[in-house]
């Protein structure tokens, strides 16, 4: 691991702890490259009072690469969120920019939650899965400029 | 694929062209490898054949055209010559890509141009005069430049928005979006879809979320409207109407996180590694080329309500990794990664 991401990890992982947006917690980071964060569904939405937890996978060169994020333990139910844990998110892909970090990315994932109005999975979701490979970055995402 | 008689002329060259095209350092070098190599090709060839003589003449002609229009306007050409993507700043700084299909000699009739403006839905055709086998790019550029002007006024709306709320619809604004979901706080969103040709008109509106706040707000919004000012920016008029002041997006704007009290995150760091000192082992780390020990923060953004630091290596190793990123004369323009603004670097 380079010295970029160290240094940057290690003030994100600070920051996190120090001052955690609502409805975010830092459940483990046992070393600078793998983390899980709790994210609460909020209330008055169609995830009050549900849990989920989001696997934060972070590339030797990140922030220039984006994390991988995945939903892992249990998969909301989403039409962007495979039941693989895969999430259609672009900010996760191709518009990955270092200006984002782990707390506004959870964020930006429960503010998705928090806008759907449908609770249904993608349309293509079997096929997906079956198809998928282990890392969401190896999708060739088209991304849905629809409302949810 | 590649068109039949550019094809034939090319015949062999293909892995000389995908190879040149990928070591080439700017469009301009690569446009001459090509011009050099169809004249060779030509050259090379008996010249019993007219139509091919014809095609390596059209050809020669698009490469000059596109030379004419000035090469600062070319962002991308693909190895099969049948789309280039012209680059265009408006008047707000902001750029636009504006892909055309270059039509196969002999089918001259129209260009096939993919707008991304509010209200296009398809490509345009656009009818071409046939006269000296020109395309016309020029008035292509300049009719999308007059464009471009009409809706100044609706992208500094809705640029402003962009960068001071936080919009969660669409993932990934276009400039052909006039609608926006913009986060209100406590899982309330309000929705608008503005009117490109009034864009400090009221917009279409409706809340989403939680049912009763989301009628408080209605409610508001019903009250206030009257007083709805054409004259302020639609932003302050939204909060007006909603008698709040519009959340920003979380955690990506500096004061944000200077508020977190290092000394550090007070705005002097880089932006993208958060430090003030590049690391003393970064300089081999990276090409191994250019010591960046010590360094600091010396590149910024030119947008003035952006103003970011970044390391120099810092910056020009994003920049280098992202794909619309476009070199012309050494020089690396892109954008920057926390308010989109053109920036441009060179190699440390
Ligand atoms: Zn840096
Ligand atoms: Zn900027």
């Amino acid at each position: 691991m380079s010295n970029l991401s160290t240094k940057r990890l290690t003030k994100e992982l600070a920051e996190l702890q120090k001052k955690p947006p609502g409805g975010v917690t830092l459940e483990s980071a046992d070393n600078l490259s793998q983390w899980v964060v709790k994210v609460e569904g909020a209330k008055d939405t169609l995830y009050q009072n549900e849990v989920f937890w989001l696997r934060f996978t972070f590339p030797s060169n990140y922030p220039l690469e984006s994390p991988e994020v995945v939903f892992v333990r249990n998969i909301p139910i989403h039409p962007h969120i495979y039941s693989n844990g895969h999430i259609c998110l672009s900010i996760l892909y191709d518009h990955w920019s270092p200006a984002l970090t782990i707390s506004s990315v959870c964020l930006s994932i429960l503010s998705m939650l928090s806008s759907c109005t449908n609770k249904e999975r993608p349309p293509d979701d079997s096929r997906y899965v079956a198809h998928a490979a282990k890392s969401p970055k190896q999708t060739n995402w088209a991304f849905h400029d629809d409302t949810v | 694929m590649v068109d039949g008689e550019l094809l034939e002329v090319l015949k062999g060259c293909e892995e000389v062209l995908r190879d040149r095209l990928s070591r080439s350092s700017s469009a301009e070098s690569f446009l001459t490898d090509f011009k050099d190599l169809v004249e060779s090709m030509l050259s090379a060839r008996p010249t019993s054949s007219n139509s091919t003589e014809w095609s390596g003449e059209y050809y020669a002609a698009v490469v000059e055209e596109l030379r004419a229009l000035g090469l600062h306007r070319l962002h991308d050409v693909d190895t099969d010559f049948e789309e280039v993507t012209l680059q265009i700043i408006d008047a707000g700084s902001r750029r636009h890509l504006l892909p055309i299909t270059i039509p196969r000699p002999g089918e001259l009739r129209h260009l096939t141009v993919r707008m991304d403006l509010p209200g296009r839905t398809g490509p345009a055709k656009i009818p071409v005069s046939r006269t000296g086998g020109r395309l016309g790019l020029a008035e292509v550029v300049q009719a999308f430049e007059k464009t471009l002007e009409e809706f100044q006024p609706l992208w500094d709306q809705l640029d402003d928005l962009d960068v001071n709320t936080w919009i969660v619809e669409p993932d990934q604004p276009r400039r052909s979006h006039t609608y926006r979901r913009i986060a209100l706080g406590n899982n309330l969103y309000l929705q608008i879809d503005i009117d490109p040709t009034s864009p400090l008109a009221p917009p279409a509106y409706k809340f989403l979320g939680a049912d009763r706040a989301a009628a408080k707000c209605r409610e508001t919004a019903r009250k206030n409207i009257g007083a709805w000012d054409a004259t302020n920016l639609l932003r302050k008029n939204i909060e007006s109407l909603l008698e709040m002041t519009l959340p920003s997006r979380p955690m990506t704007d500096a004061s944000q996180r200077s508020a977190l009290g290092s000394h550090e995150m007070e705005g002097k760091e880089c932006g993208i590694c958060y430090s003030r000192q590049l690391p003393i082992d970064l300089g081999g780390d990276i090409d191994g080329e250019v010591n960046g020990s010590g360094a600091v923060p010396d590149q910024v953004c030119r947008n003035g309500s952006c103003g970011k630091l970044f390391h120099h290596r810092c910056l020009y190793e994003w920049l280098r990794s992202v794909p619309a990123t476009r070199v012309v004369f050494g020089a690396w323009h892109g954008s920057c990664p926390y308010c989109s603004a053109v920036i441009t670097t060179t190699k440390p």
